[in-house]
């Protein structure tokens, strides 16, 4: 069942077309990954579609379960199920990891009309997450992400991620940075989360996640455009040609 | 004494009072506190009510205590309202050690302090015999004075006065509990508190001030504070007073050789506020940090006023205060560092962090850095800004709305400097003031 349809989409960030058409559908079940060069907008959608302000949609729609997504604000549309792990985690000094994600999910499954839990309760969910992206349980009750190293804070994003078991989550560069150690416990992360109700976009700049993480599509952005898509095979071609062929020729044939 | 002074100017009220009380040949003054009342008023006179032309009042308008008409009355039958205050306060304090004052009266009756090795004094100014050290006290009338300082000192009949001897470490906390209340008359009160912690002793001391008027209270309180060689002191000053409170404060610490300073000054107030903090680094290798929290709500209005001096060589001073400001609150930090000539090896922290939340608030921060001697490390900042929006993006993405994300920041940006105090009886307690004051959702 189709779950996102992105059509003609064009953004602007302070009167710079970034975003320029894209389209994209997404079915319940599937990864896709987003590869293409820096500056290339693969951020941008991200935020995009996470609901982040200060974007100018110029053109085109973004349907999400049959909503205009566009319309909602960022805290319905994660209520609604939508994920986004930041390139950039934002560090909360003075919020723990434990009170924010139970707000968080208490906020959620108010919204959802499901009973919120207790504090017992959502310890040991929280544990058993924690123990998922291999954290010490010190670290819920540390600064959401405050003194975090990278890899800590990405795998604070995968933590989340498993906390709010999202319908659509979008990981923007989540291996970005990450030695091999920390890119499997991320990709172990998703693939033990993953099933046949929900999908993922793995947006990443590199072919090597997307060997711990199947995809079903492989997009490449540049300049704002999807310019190609194809099986997990075209990560491997994009690899080898490498971002400068493609800024150059434009697509791969083969 | 008893008749009610109309509009005639907060001056002209005191200098009534004076004359009633000390120019009257039956005085019953001891010759030299006479004498330190005399001083105080002629340079109360000299000086007069501070304008705003005067660099220390620059953005602080006391005018508008010339139109209220103040009466000396005193006002300290316990009424019911103030009898459940202080119970309520009391059941909060796991240990119970504190002195209780109601319009700046002493209340035996309510109090209870159990320690051996410390004396507590409730003197009165007109007894034949006092601690020297309590007129020394008195004796330091300096330019730091001000107006209201001064009034203090004119107008007090009687105050508190702790010694912790040598080598004691106090371990329970004393509390002084202060309530204001006043239904009909706008009343003036006063109260002094002279602490004297001898060498290589300990004190853990919260002072904490709540009103609840009806009509306008002036209140005025200096503290003086000596810490000798080695000694420590943890003070909290905790005010949480309503909208007819005007609370001037001033607090100095003496810092001899190894000494230590903690204190926080948190302001939840919503009336008027004016805090001067003056801290002397007199002995070497002394330290002082002292950090401080306000919260501008309504019209309040609050000035935190600090001075730093370091006297001597290689002292410590370390100072943080937060604000925020909403509403039509207006709020003052001015934080002013002196480092003389012999003071090399200082070294000096300042900063001041403010959110700004409504258009019609308004904060002046300002440092002021004298620094006269050349091996020092002094750094200072202040910022004013909003809560951030990349944090607030972070937690609506998480599925938390916009409002209880602002107020996640903001408890955490408070949280920060609130869970630096010592006492966590007042760590809980301020907490959920603090919750109450910014109409935060509790949130655990
Ligand atoms: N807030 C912003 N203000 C101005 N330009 C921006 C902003 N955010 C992104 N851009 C620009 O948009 C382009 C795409 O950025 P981004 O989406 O972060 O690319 P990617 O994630 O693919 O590296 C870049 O040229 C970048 O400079
Ligand atoms: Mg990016």
């Amino acid at each position: 069942m189709s779950l996102l349809k992105i059509e003609n989409l064009k953004v602007k960030v302070e009167n710079n077309l970034i975003l320029n058409g894209i389209n994209l559908e997404v079915n319940e079940g599937e990864i896709h990954a987003i590869m293409g060069p820096n500056g290339s907008g693969k951020s941008t959608l991200a935020s995009v579609l996470a609901g982040k302000e200060g974007y100018e949609i110029v053109e085109g729609s973004v349907w999400y379960k049959g909503m205009n997504l566009l319309e909602l604000p960022a805290d319905i549309r994660a209520k609604e199920g939508i994920f986004l792990a930041f390139q950039y985690p934002v560090e909360i000094p003075g919020v723990t990891n434990a009170n924010f994600m139970k707000t968080a999910v208490n906020e959620i499954r108010k919204y959802r009309n499901l009973e919120t839990y207790d504090a017992m309760e959502f310890l040991n969910v929280m544990k058993e997450k924690a123990k998922l992206v291999e954290m010490d349980t010190s670290f819920l009750n540390r600064s959401v992400n405050e003194g975090f190293s990278g890899g800590e804070k990405k795998k604070n994003e995968i933590f989340q991620l498993a906390m709010l078991e999202p319908t659509l989550a979008i990981l923007d560069e989540t291996d970005s940075g990450l030695d091999i150690d920390a890119l499997r416990i991320v990709a172990n992360g998703v693939n033990s989360l993953r099933n046949e109700h929900n999908a993922f976009i793995i947006i990443t700049h590199y072919q090597r996640l997307l060997n711990y993480i199947i995809p079903d599509f492989v997009h490449v952005l540049n300049k704002g455009k999807i310019i190609q898509s194809g099986d997990k095979e075209l990560a491997l071609h994009l690899e080898e040609y490498g971002y400068d062929w493609i800024k150059q020729n434009g697509i791969i044939n083969n | 004494m008893t008749q009610n002074i109309q509009n005639i100017g907060l001056t002209e009220i005191v200098a009534r009072y004076y004359d009633d009380i000390l120019e009257s040949s039956n005085s019953a003054y001891m010759p030299s506190i006479i004498d330190i009342k005399k001083k105080s008023f002629n340079m109360l006179i000299k000086n007069g009510l501070p304008t705003l032309k005067n660099e220390e009042w620059k953005y602080t308008n006391v005018q508008f205590l010339n139109k209220i008409p103040f009466t000396f009355e005193r006002i300290s039958y316990i009424t019911q309202k103030a009898d459940n205050l202080i119970r309520s306060i009391i059941n909060k304090l796991s240990q119970k050690n504190y002195l209780v004052f109601f319009n700046g009266k002493f209340l035996e009756e309510y109090s209870k302090i159990e320690h051996e090795n410390i004396e507590i004094i409730n003197f009165k100014l007109d007894s034949n015999s006092l601690n020297p050290l309590i007129i020394s006290s008195f004796n330091k009338l300096d330019n730091t004075d001000s107006f209201f300082s001064l009034m203090n000192t004119i107008l007090v009949e009687s105050g508190i006065f702790i010694n912790v001897p040598k080598n004691n470490q106090i371990d329970k906390p004393i509390n002084l509990i202060n309530i204001l209340s006043s239904e009909e008359k706008n009343i003036i009160t006063s109260t002094r508190t002279i602490i004297n912690i001898s060498p290589n002793s300990m004190l853990d001391l919260i002072i904490y001030n709540y009103s609840d008027n009806k009509s306008s209270v002036l209140n005025t309180a200096v503290n003086d504070i000596s810490l000798n060689e080695g000694a420590q002191l943890n003070l909290l000053l905790y005010q949480n007073e309503d909208k007819n409170t005007i609370t001037f404060t001033k607090t100095n610490v003496n810092l001899e050789k190894e000494s230590n300073l903690i204190t926080d000054t948190i302001t939840f107030s919503r009336g008027f506020t004016r805090n001067d903090l003056n801290v002397n680094l007199t002995g070497e290798f002394s330290k002082a940090r002292f950090y401080g929290l306000y919260i501008g709500k309504d019209k309040s209005f609050i000035d935190n006023h600090t001075r730093v001096e370091h006297k001597v060589a290689k002292c410590q001073s370390d100072e943080f205060y937060k604000g925020i400001i909403d509403d039509s609150s207006h709020c003052v930090f001015n934080g002013k560092i002196i480092v003389s000539q012999e003071a090399q090896k200082t070294n000096a922290y300042q900063s001041n962090k403010n959110i700004l939340l409504s258009e019609n608030g308004i904060i002046n921060t300002k440092p002021q850095l004298e620094i006269y001697a050349d091996d020092v490390k002094c750094s200072h900042g202040a910022t004013v800004g909003n809560i951030e929006k990349d944090a607030i993006f972070y937690l609506k993405s998480r599925g938390i709305d916009e409002f209880t994300a602002k107020n996640l920041l903001l408890k955490a940006f408070a949280i920060d400097i609130i869970n630096k105090i010592h006492n966590q009886d007042w760590v809980g307690i301020i907490e959920s003031d603090l919750v109450k004051l910014l109409n935060l959702k509790e949130i655990n």
